[in-house]
């Protein structure tokens, strides 16, 4: 199932703009590798979730999969053939805003190359270029 | 752990644009601070330092125009996506006194019982170790061959080098297999319904009436 905040303040949100690099949430935390977004982007819920059984092939009885990012941007559209004006649209979906440096997904308790396959497989379903990074030791 | 001379220069530049300029000229800037002396604003090339992070040591002999000071890598800063060093911390240490310091955990092999459908949970990335700091091991070794479904190895049954010690609780659990629980397949089977749904809005408690409007 996609993901989708439970409770929201407001229904709508203005688009808003995808500056610089991500200062937060760009380090591995949880498990040994992650998959790095190089390119900013809205990743849609049904993206992740793609990516996340795509990804869950590999990790599935192995490991530990962690999803490091959230939809929490309603995304509203107008539908086909209506007219300008009336309004802004209803949501059609969510999405998470992501940064370059963002760590989208970690894998735990896999070996390199399979973490590598797994984050590889998950990496198709994003609309934006991505690399595989290892957690750095905490000094 | 080796101790490597690593060949460091005063800074007097200070604050975001003087030290951008900095990193543009090949250095990367960072500070000396400890045993109770006035803290060091220093520079070092960037590749002097590379260099030193690749061997992977940690305690080094800073030498600061004719002076050396035996100093330990405290902190090191990233850029977002963790390619350039912007900074790096180094702590005086004194190589009489002990002193505390987290080590990575190196986990080897496959456990046994990951082939019974085991799921290895590595509790621990770093294990918090004291020693003198001509001690400091690189990394701490943790053989799982033999872990079966159910079993742990926990800190008291590390074999640690000699001369370290680990300050944790003996009874903390470093990894352990364990076995998997198929929930994912239940919370699938939940899907079609709860596709539409939206998002309940949050409304003030005291304002009962605009919940109708919004939602």
């Amino acid at each position: 199932m996609a993901l989708m905040p439970k409770r929201v303040k407001y229904r709508k949100q203005q688009r808003g703009r995808v500056k610089g690099n991500a200062h937060r949430g760009h380090t591995v935390e949880f498990g040994d590798f992650g998959l790095q977004a190089l390119d900013p982007a809205w990743v849609t819920a049904r993206q992740i979730e793609a990516a996340r059984i795509a990804a869950n092939q590999i990790v599935k009885g192995e490991g530990k999969l962690f999803i490091r990012i959230f939809p929490h941007k309603p995304v509203s559209g107008l539908p086909a053939e209506t007219r300008m004006g009336k309004g802004k649209g209803e949501p059609e979906y969510y999405a998470a805003v992501v940064r370059p440096g963002t760590v989208i997904f970690e894998v735990q308790g896999l070996t390199e190359d399979r973490a590598k396959m797994a984050l590889n497989r998950a990496a198709h379903k994003f609309p934006i270029r991505c690399k595989m990074v290892r957690r750095r030791p905490k000094l | 752990m080796s101790m490597n001379k690593l060949q460091v220069h005063a800074r007097s530049e200070r604050g975001s644009n003087a030290v951008r300029r900095l990193r543009a000229g090949g250095f990367v800037p960072a500070v000396l601070y400890g045993l109770h002396r006035e803290p060091h604003l220093l520079k070092i090339r960037g590749d002097d330092l590379a260099g030193m992070l690749r061997e992977g040591n940690r305690m080094v002999d800073l030498a600061l125009d004719d002076q050396v000071q035996a100093a330990l890598l405290k902190d090191l800063q990233f850029d977002s996506l963790g390619e350039r060093v912007l900074h790096a911390d180094f702590v005086r240490v004194d190589l009489a006194e002990t002193l505390r310091i987290k080590i990575p955990i190196r986990y080897v092999g496959v456990a046994k019982g990951q082939a019974a459908g085991g799921l290895v949970d590595h509790r621990l990335s770093e294990l918090e170790v004291e020693c003198l700091p001509g001690r400091i091991p690189e990394q701490i070794e943790v053989p799982v061959r033999d872990l079966d479904v159910g079993q742990s190895i926990h800190v008291r049954e590390l074999h640690l080098p000699e001369g370290v010690t680990c300050p944790l609780n003996p009874e903390t659990v470093v990894v352990a297999v364990t076995v998997m629980v198929e929930k994912v397949e239940k919370e699938a089977a939940a899907v079609p319904e709860a596709e539409a749904a939206e998002p309940e809005i949050i409304v003030r408690k005291d304002r009962p009436d605009e919940e109708g409007q919004k939602g």
